[in-house]
């Protein structure tokens, strides 16, 4: 059995999983009900003053069948007055002393407010901060949220204000409606940041009824963004969390979220830089129980591969993230078909011939069978065909080893600038 | 018939193909994952179905073949062996929508890769002192064992066959359950440190009194004996054959052609008689009939079990009844004589009796008659313990397995009442996974009002 | 076929080199690259071109005239 427990800007926990600061949060209830699941930490429901919601809530995509593909809610901030929040804070810290409990926060961007409240919620004894500087809807319009984590300057300053108090370490939680999340992220750490946690949700409108022309959902026939998050946001996510992960400035943990719902998800973010992950989705569609194939899962995988602790993963895949202008142009693959194992749909044969670069021949044998082949002089490796392809093991991309040595774009642009300039200086 | 020994061999090899990965994941994400699923209600053993399907969809095999073998000992066996339309996959709600998920199926899919992969699920506890006897390396007998070892018991099996199993090991056709996967769970057993003496027979090699002298509680789990005699003319004649010793040839010796291009009766019609029917169609007998003397409606084998046997050929004569079997001068059976039944007033067991019809007696040319009318009782070795019985149904307090001597404690067939349709394996699993707990509190019991 | 394209515009940058020409400038813009070669005896008996230009348009052909290129300037230091 593999050590799970993680430090995370000073905030420890048994594993890596935490609930992320949502419903499932919401209360000292359902908090300790995770906790004798067995998550390892939990980031509670956003406090601050207390709001109105509306009815009509959440609503969701399902792909082709699968439910849950993305979700997205028009929830607020806790409805519940911070005095009741804080007892039940209290009491859960006090039931389950080795969990982490970060308070999730956010009020208006004054300095007394962040002050008051720091110092409140420090008081029952959490383990950390969350600034949430990403919920998109409703409170932004109130000028909180993603409304100051658009700007940096906001989060910046806001991140000060709450360090100028704050005794237990500081995670700033960002917006992914942002052009580049490092930017703001790079305001967080300027700010003091112990860490940050990315991803809040996206804006989001999840559909309009074909017969009411209403939104979904749609609260009495009118509607409003919502936030999306799911399995369908963890790409978005990962690459978020990866590009502040490789960052030079931006040198803190991070807490990753964002459609995070098995263990392999989990071990990606951490791959890619994450110290531990939050998971909201995944919860609200099966409840706290996955925790148990999560925590397993996670330390088959660690005792498969012989390491020690979960530690030791943290950010191993971050330096083979890189700029595209740094990959290798003579690297190649190819696709080749497995004439025994295809069946024989011609997937692969149209997606090349009509969205790619039309290298698949189909063909007929000597017993007048068709088969598919791959013209692999033509082929670009694009991978296009083995995704659409519906049986495993039957198409193969496969190494075609370079008679050149590695060359990326940068290299190759400098050795014809600095030919260029060459010429110029001798002339 | 020109059928070689090597086709016959193929015949044994495994029926049902085992699901490919995109298979498992496909049929994996389809399970809802019901929170309290009517499907581990349904399960004997109680397995977390939902967990470990949810496990072969997020790639923790290993997971998900522990949570199978934690609840069901013989969980890789019972994949293949159990009627799953009539519990966990009869229970699935998607009964009421689509169709229900292969639950089977998946858990298979997960042993076979803990098979394949020679895991290690299970540890064993810290050693507690104390030892307890297991007499019967079956289901029940293994999985008493399994328990007791992880509790910290110091466990011996005593086993009479040459190899632990029982009927997983000897007494379930090949094609349907193959030895290794019973072997598989075996090791699983020893791999707890439990011994398993095989080639010991109690009541022969070691004394019953032996193991209540040396061992602070016995575990009686030794199922049943032969199959009864029909009682009638000619049952002692070359070609008659007793289904279970029938079916262990089939998995202990390399096939024979000595069946190929015979004419082949079954009497009986609960699984072992299927067994029996559908060998001897693989062995490449020529024409196989079951005959029972009461209706489909009454027959105990399984659904899937039948309609197996169909698919292979096998022909049914219900309400009949064998009356003498004929040989020829050699002692070789040639002709059964049968008579026609009809059903009467219900037995002492709910059946309705079948009552010969007189003057409908007819006969068949057979080379072979193979019997499956249930299974005799190891009455010698319950009388050498002392134990009450019922007609050799060990006595038991349903509470927790104890027999009336308060140091044995019986699960399995040997406790398995007439008329109560098919004894199952997944059934014998769990009596033996309680009797351990049972003992266990037994054992902890007595030390502290020693203490 | 844009294999064929790149043996043949492969071939027409093999030629040069083999005739003793090196690659001096390249030009890119949106016809795709023009490449500069230069003998590198100009003095020789031949009565060659001292320099002749190549279109180069297909995308492996012009990733094969850089690896050319950067093998060019590694052994040129």
């Amino acid at each position: 059995m593999a050590d799970l427990s993680i430090n995370l800007a000073g905030i420890k926990s048994p594993n890596p999983f935490w609930l992320a600061s949502a419903p499932p949060t919401n209360s000292g209830y359902q908090v300790q009900r995770a906790f004798e699941a067995g998550w390892g930490g939990a980031v509670w429901k956003t406090l601050g003053e207390p709001i109105l919601n509306v009815s009509s809530r959440f609503a969701a995509v399902s792909f082709n069948g699968q439910r849950v593909m993305g979700f997205n809610n028009i929830e607020l901030i806790t409805d519940r007055p911070l005095e009741v929040n804080l007892k039940e804070i209290y009491e859960t810290k006090k039931r389950f002393p080795d969990r982490a409990v970060v308070a999730s926060l956010m009020v208006e961007p004054k300095r007394e407010k962040w002050h008051e409240i720091v110092k409140r919620v420090e008081d029952v004894g959490v383990d950390g901060l969350e600034l949430n500087f990403g919920c998109p809807h409703g409170m932004a319009e109130r000028g909180m949220g993603s409304a100051s984590g658009q700007v940096p300057e906001l989060v910046e300053k806001q991140t000060y204000w709450v360090k100028e108090v704050a005794q237990t370490p500081v995670i700033v939680k960002l917006t992914p409606n942002i052009t580049d999340i490092t930017a703001t992220a790079e305001a967080a750490v300027q700010g003091g940041a112990d860490a940050i946690s990315m991803i809040n949700t996206i804006n989001s409108l999840m559909g309009v009824d074909l017969d009411t022309w209403n939104t979904i959902p749609h609260v009495s026939g009118k509607g409003a963004h919502g936030g999306y998050c799911g399995p369908a946001v963890k790409p978005i996510a990962l690459n978020m969390v990866a590009e502040c992960a490789r960052h030079p400035r931006i040198h803190v943990p991070i807490s990753g979220i964002g459609g995070i719902s098995s263990w392999k998800d989990a071990v990606e973010f951490m791959l890619m830089g994450a110290t531990g992950v939050q998971v909201c989705t995944a919860v609200m569609h099966h409840g706290f129980r996955i925790i148990e194939d999560m925590i397993e899962g996670l330390n088959h995988y660690l005792d498969e591969k012989g390491i020690a602790s979960v530690m030791d993963i943290v950010g191993k895949s971050v330096h083979k993230y890189s700029n595209w202008g740094g990959l290798d142009l003579n690297y190649k693959v190819v696709a080749r078909i497995n004439t025994d194992v295809c069946i024989n749909c011609n997937k692969c044969y149209i997606s090349c011939e009509d969205a790619s670069h039309q290298c698949i021949d189909r063909l007929t044998d000597e017993n007048g069978k068709e088969y598919l082949k791959v013209r692999e002089e033509d082929c670009v490796g694009c991978n296009l065909c083995s995704i659409v392809c519906p049986v495993d093991g039957a198409i193969d991309m496969v190494e075609i080893p370079s008679e050149h040595p590695p060359m990326t774009w940068n290299e190759r642009q400098a050795a014809i600038s600095g030919l260029n300039s060459c010429n110029v200086d001798v002339k | 018939m020109n059928l070689s020994l090597s086709d016959l061999e193929k015949n044994f090899q495994e029926v049902e193909p085992g699901l490919t990965d995109r298979e498992a994941i496909e049929e994996a994400n389809r399970c809802l994952y019901c929170y309290d699923a009517p499907c581990i209600k349904a399960c004997p053993t109680g397995i977390d179905i939902p967990a470990f399907i949810k496990k072969i969809a997020s790639g923790n095999l290993k997971g998900s073949a522990k949570t199978i073998m934690l609840s069901n000992p013989v969980g890789a066996s019972c994949a293949r062996v159990c009627p799953t339309e009539e519990l966990c996959e009869g229970a699935c709600v998607l009964n009421h929508s689509t169709k229900p998920i292969m639950i089977g199926k998946l858990q298979r899919y997960a042993t076979d890769w803990a098979i394949r992969n020679e895991e290690v699920l299970f540890e064993a506890g810290k050693k507690n002192g104390k030892t307890v006897a297991v007499v019967g390396g079956g289901p029940a007998g293994l999985s008493a064992a399994r328990e007791l070892a992880r509790m910290g018991y110091t466990v011996t099996i005593f086993e009479a066959e040459k190899e632990a199993g029982g009927l997983n090991t000897y007494g379930i056709v090949s094609f349907r359950l193959p030895q290794k996967i019973s072997f598989w769970e075996v090791n699983q057993v020893k791999g707890l440190g439990v011994q398993i003496r095989t080639n010991t027979k109690v009541g022969k090699d070691i004394s019953a009194k032996e193991l209540l002298d040396d061992y602070d509680a016995v575990v009686l789990a030794v199922g049943m004996g032969k199959v009864p005699m029909l009682g009638i003319e000619g049952e002692d004649l070359d070609g008659v054959y007793d289904a279970i010793e029938f079916i262990k040839e089939t998995k202990t010796n390399p096939l024979t052609d000595k069946l190929v291009g015979k004419r082949v009766v079954v009497i009986g019609a609960g699984n072992t008689a299927i067994d029996g029917a559908t060998c001897s169609v693989r062995l490449g007998a020529e024409n196989v009939k079951i005959l029972y003397r009461r209706t489909k409606e009454e027959m105990t084998a399984y659904d899937f079990e039948y309609e197996f046997a169909k698919q292979d050929g096998v022909e049914f004569r219900w309400l009949t009844a064998p009356k003498r079997i004929i040989g020829d001068e050699n002692g070789k059976v040639t002709h059964i004589e049968c008579v026609r039944m009809k059903l009467g007033e219900p037995d002492a067991d709910g059946r309705r009796r079948p009552v010969p019809i007189e003057g409908s007696e007819f006969t068949m040319r057979v080379d072979v008659v193979i019997k499956a009318i249930g299974q005799t009782r190891h009455l010698d070795l319950i009388q050498e313990f002392g134990l009450e019985h019922d007609d050799g149904v060990v006595k038991v307090n349903p509470e927790n397995y104890q027999t009336s001597n308060q140091k044995v404690f019986a699960c399995g067939d040997v406790i398995f009442a007439k008329g109560q349709g098919e004894a199952m394996v997944v059934t014998a699993a769990q009596q033996g996974k309680e009797a351990a707990y049972a003992i266990h509190q037994y054992l902890t019991k007595a030390v502290s009002e020693t203490a | 076929m844009s294999y064929q394209e790149f043996l043949a515009e492969r071939d027409k940058i093999d030629y040069l080199i083999q005739q003793g020409y090196y690659i001096k400038n390249v030009r890119e813009n949106l016809s795709g690259a023009f490449v500069e070669f230069e003998l590198k005896m100009p003095d020789s008996s031949e009565k060659k071109d001292t320099t002749q230009i190549l279109h180069i348009q297909n995308a492996d052909a012009r990733k094969y005239f850089s690896s050319l290129l950067i093998r060019q300037m590694k052994q040129a230091k």
